[in-house]
């Protein structure tokens, strides 16, 4: 039991990083401030989403990156709030139970729904009619739980529906949620990831990810109910589950993307330091640089 | 500010906890990593920033008063230091529903209590006391910064690291008519072309090693925790506030104050038992709070403290 | 704030008088230190329906009363928020200290998840404080809990007492506790035997912090029958 009293960090997360080659240099002529005008010749292009016209000009009303898609000009930002597309996998919490319907914070600009007939419930369809009232509701989701379900729809005003139809998806039971900027998670085909070091891990799209002893499907009983686990997470599984926690705070911290490469990659490499250590700030700024360094090499020889 | 995590997250916490292993990789006795700094602000006499694990923040200023008192209102020699804690953007519904003003008072309060005694463990504070009727008053300001979680302890550790940094000014003392004292301060006679008000004045600094530390320490499940994080402290059962004063020199503790807050029941074995871990946290600290005041060097001008 | 209509009805025969000469006098007697003072405690003052206690050792006195549960139109939680107004302290410190100490016992025996959405309202006067006011104030509000009809886990007691060199004096009065090396007070739920709140202030050597709190449980304890008998014989009156 030390304890280290220490004085501010001389460099900060990103100077660290932004001195590796792992950085991908954005072009500087195309970052805007708000207010900024976007192009040379706006009778050619469109307006799109971030900018807006004064004087005949295409001008940003944030500050960020811009894009332009054929005649489309648009400006993204890095810390946009998490904007649902059809197909994604997202954990979810749920705030309120409503009559039919479940409301879930997706840490999106409205929260999502989760209508009664888009979730699978226990013992087949004709559980449906004994669930509608809100206190059965209750019983199989209630205020505060997590959910792991994929988005079906998106509505005009950006409300997501989603549903868990499935048995990949369903309620989350025992594990540790951890936080991260939603532009750190890179689209790809998979989502959930069994660990070879014995847990799990959802990697929500929406910046949500879950680590947990044992995926939802695994836990499926015959009936299509979840065994609900209160037994004890083995110690072993439990050290496991909290150093990939570390890992991806880490990740997070140093603006890495969080994908089944990278959590691998972090874990590995952490090995040597104690859980605590990492985050401390000379053991994580190090870990963060090579893992960077590795990173990049591991996607530049791939190409 | 609390955080909402389902019963199952709750389930998963509370079992590492008891053995030992929380969410973070940290054993039960354990802090975060602490960032001290002091001299931040220019306005004040002395202060201090802490930072506990990257996100609960506390700056402390302190601002010097020079006070006329009416002797016969208060014959005995009273403690000079006053605290003040801003809660600017929390409202805690932890405490049953309280606003973030009261909250404030309740913690400076408690400050108070702990430091009641402080003329007898910071051995130079009696020459607050300038002359019959005039001493010097320490107003400490404390400003919650970020919260996410114990933030007494940052306090306790900012409070200290302010008063280190205090510099308080000498004053002469002089008879002056109607029996009253006239009070200015001292500069050391210079000679040369230098004038009066542009001689630096003489400064004299507390003596903290004996400061208290205020700790909170939770119980959740049948294990003690220190230093919570706030998904930790949806889970606690009960919260004591201990503030420990160490005497260095011989190894020996003395508890300035215990509170019991939060609500939350607690035995007899538990209490002491808590008391306890305190204490060991109280020496771990100490030790680190003492190098690091030693071994700080000053921000170089032009970096602003919020990095 | 509702106003209160008060007819405070403690016969005279049940308040002992302050010999105001004595005062001035330095006390010849020495008092026991193991005892209370002297003291009396009743459950229910007021006539009206509201639960409310008086408590009173040697010459602090301190009367307590609880409004609710009603509901508030703005809390809609899913347990009872507890409010508390403190009045008679003149140190807006103390004031600060014991409010906090006060809700954070009251919070922990009170069942709050029975009463959803409801605001539960605690108004205590302190009429003179002669020291012990906090353990004063928390005997009063348990009694005026267990009058009010709240459903509540146990009742609480509490106890003040303070270490003088090697002795512990038993709930000492200001002029008694002057010089003291530390003291505490000390709530209890008796049928529990789990402590409530516990505020230890001073400067206490960590070895006898064991003592300290031991003795002050021993006198918590000791109180029961008084507060019990008072409690029974409020129940009696209102039949």
């Amino acid at each position: 039991m030390s304890y280290e009293i220490s004085g501010p960090p001389l460099i900060s997360p990103w100077m660290m990083l932004s001195m590796s080659e792992a950085r991908t240099d954005i072009d500087e002529t195309k970052i805007v401030i708000p207010g900024q005008p976007v192009c040379d010749a706006p009778q050619q292009f469109m307006r799109g989403h971030g900018t807006y016209t004064r004087d005949g000009e295409i001008v940003s009303s944030l500050s960020g990156v811009v894009q332009q898609l054929n005649r489309l000009l648009m400006v993204k930002t890095i810390k946009q709030r998490y904007a649902g597309e059809v197909g994604d996998v997202v954990v979810a919490r749920v705030v309120e139970v409503q009559s039919k319907r479940w409301k879930c914070d997706v840490t999106s600009r409205l929260h999502a729904n989760l209508p009664l007939g888009s979730v699978l419930l226990p013992g087949g369809d004709f559980r449906r009619k004994d669930v509608e009232d809100e206190e059965k509701m209750s019983e199989f989701l209630k205020k505060g739980e997590l959910i792991c379900a994929e988005v079906q729809q998106v509505q005009h005003d950006g409300t997501l529906m989603l549903h868990t139809r499935n048995n990949k998806y369903g309620k989350l039971q025992q594990g540790i949620m951890i936080k991260v900027p939603p532009h750190l998670i890179k689209k790809s085909k998979k989502h959930f990831h069994t660990l070879p070091y014995g847990m799990a891990v959802i990697i929500g799209c929406n910046g949500n990810v879950w680590v947990t002893p044992s995926l939802p499907e695994t836990t499926v009983e015959e009936d299509g109910s979840h065994i609900t686990e209160f037994q004890k997470v083995p110690q072993d599984v439990r050290l496991a589950m909290i150093r990939v926690a570390a890992c991806i705070r880490l990740l997070r911290d140093y603006s890495i993307a969080i994908f089944l490469n990278s959590l691998t990659t972090c874990y590995e490499m952490s090995q040597p330091y104690d859980i605590k250590e990492l985050s401390e700030q000379d053991t994580s700024s190090r870990l963060a640089y090579l893992i960077a360094a590795r990173l990049m090499q591991e996607f530049s020889s791939q190409n | 500010m609390e955080v909402q995590i389902s019963d199952d997250e709750k389930l998963f916490l509370i079992h590492g906890v008891e053995s030992d292993l929380r969410n973070d990789g940290r054993s039960c006795e354990d802090f975060r990593p602490m960032i001290l700094e002091r001299g931040v602000l220019s306005g004040t006499n002395g202060s201090c920033r802490v930072q506990l694990g990257q996100t609960t923040d506390v700056l402390a200023g302190i601002k010097l008063e020079l006070e006329s008192f009416d002797t016969i209102a208060y014959p005995k020699p009273r403690q000079p230091i006053y605290f003040h804690v801003d809660f600017t953007a929390n409202a805690s519904t932890q405490f049953a529903g309280k606003g973030g003003d009261q909250y404030g008072e309740e913690v400076a309060a408690a400050f108070h209590a702990a430091y009641s005694r402080s003329l007898d463990f910071i051995p130079n504070l009696s020459k607050t006391l300038v002359a019959e009727g005039y001493r010097w008053k320490i107003n400490m300001d404390v400003s919650i910064l970020q919260w996410a979680g114990s933030f007494p302890d940052a306090i306790s550790l900012a409070v200290i690291g302010a008063l280190s940094d205090l510099e308080i000014p000498e004053v002469e003392v002089a008879p002056d008519d109607g029996g009253k004292v006239s009070v200015v301060l001292k500069r050391p006679r210079h000679g040369g072309n230098m004038r009066d008000e542009e001689v630096p004045v003489e400064m004299w600094k507390l003596d903290v090693t004996k400061c208290p530390l205020l700790l909170t320490v939770s119980k959740i499940g049948t294990a003690n925790l220190v230093d919570c994080c706030p998904e930790e402290e949806s889970c606690i059962r009960a919260q004591l506030l201990v503030g420990i004063s160490q005497n260095p020199e011989e190894e020996k503790y003395d508890v300035t104050c215990v509170k019991q807050l939060g609500g939350g029941l607690l035995e007899m074995e538990s209490v002491l038992e808590m008391i306890e871990l305190a204490q060991k946290a109280t020496k771990g600290i100490y030790e680190a709070l003492a190098k690091r005041l030693k071994t700080e060097e000053r921000r170089k001008p032009g970096h602003s403290f919020l990095l | 704030m509702p106003t209160i209509r008060s007819n405070l009805s403690i016969p005279l025969n049940e308040l002992s008088r302050i010999a105001d000469d004595q005062k001035e006098v330095d006390q010849t007697k020495q008092r026991d230190s193991s005892k209370f003072r002297p003291l009396c405690v009743k459950c229910g003052v007021f006539g009206t329906q509201d639960g409310s206690g008086y408590a009173e050792f040697g010459n602090t006195r301190v009367l307590a009363q609880i409004f609710g549960p009603d509901g508030d139109g703005k809390w809609e939680d899913s347990y009872a928020k507890i409010t508390l107004n403190l009045k008679g302290v003149e140190d807006e410190t103390k004031l600060a200290e014991y409010r906090a100490e006060i809700i954070s016992c009251i919070s922990s025996v009170i069942f709050v998840q029975k009463y959803p959405g409801k605001v539960i309202d605690i108004e205590i006067t302190v009429i003179s404080d002669d020291g012990g006011a906090l353990s004063t104030a928390l005997t009063a509000v348990s009694l005026a809990l267990a009058h009010s009809g709240i459903e509540h886990v146990g009742l609480t007691t509490s106890a003040h007492v303070v270490l003088r060199n090697d002795e512990y004096i038993t709930d000492p009065s200001t002029s008694e506790s002057e010089g003291v090396i530390g003291g505490v007070t000390f709530s209890f739920v008796p049928n529990l035997g789990q402590s409530t709140g516990i505020n230890l202030y001073g400067r206490v050597p960590i070895e006898n912090v064991k003592n300290l709190l031991e003795f002050a449980r021993q006198k918590a304890i000791s109180l029961v029958p008084v507060i019990h008998k008072a409690i029974v014989k409020s129940v009696d009156e209102m039949k």
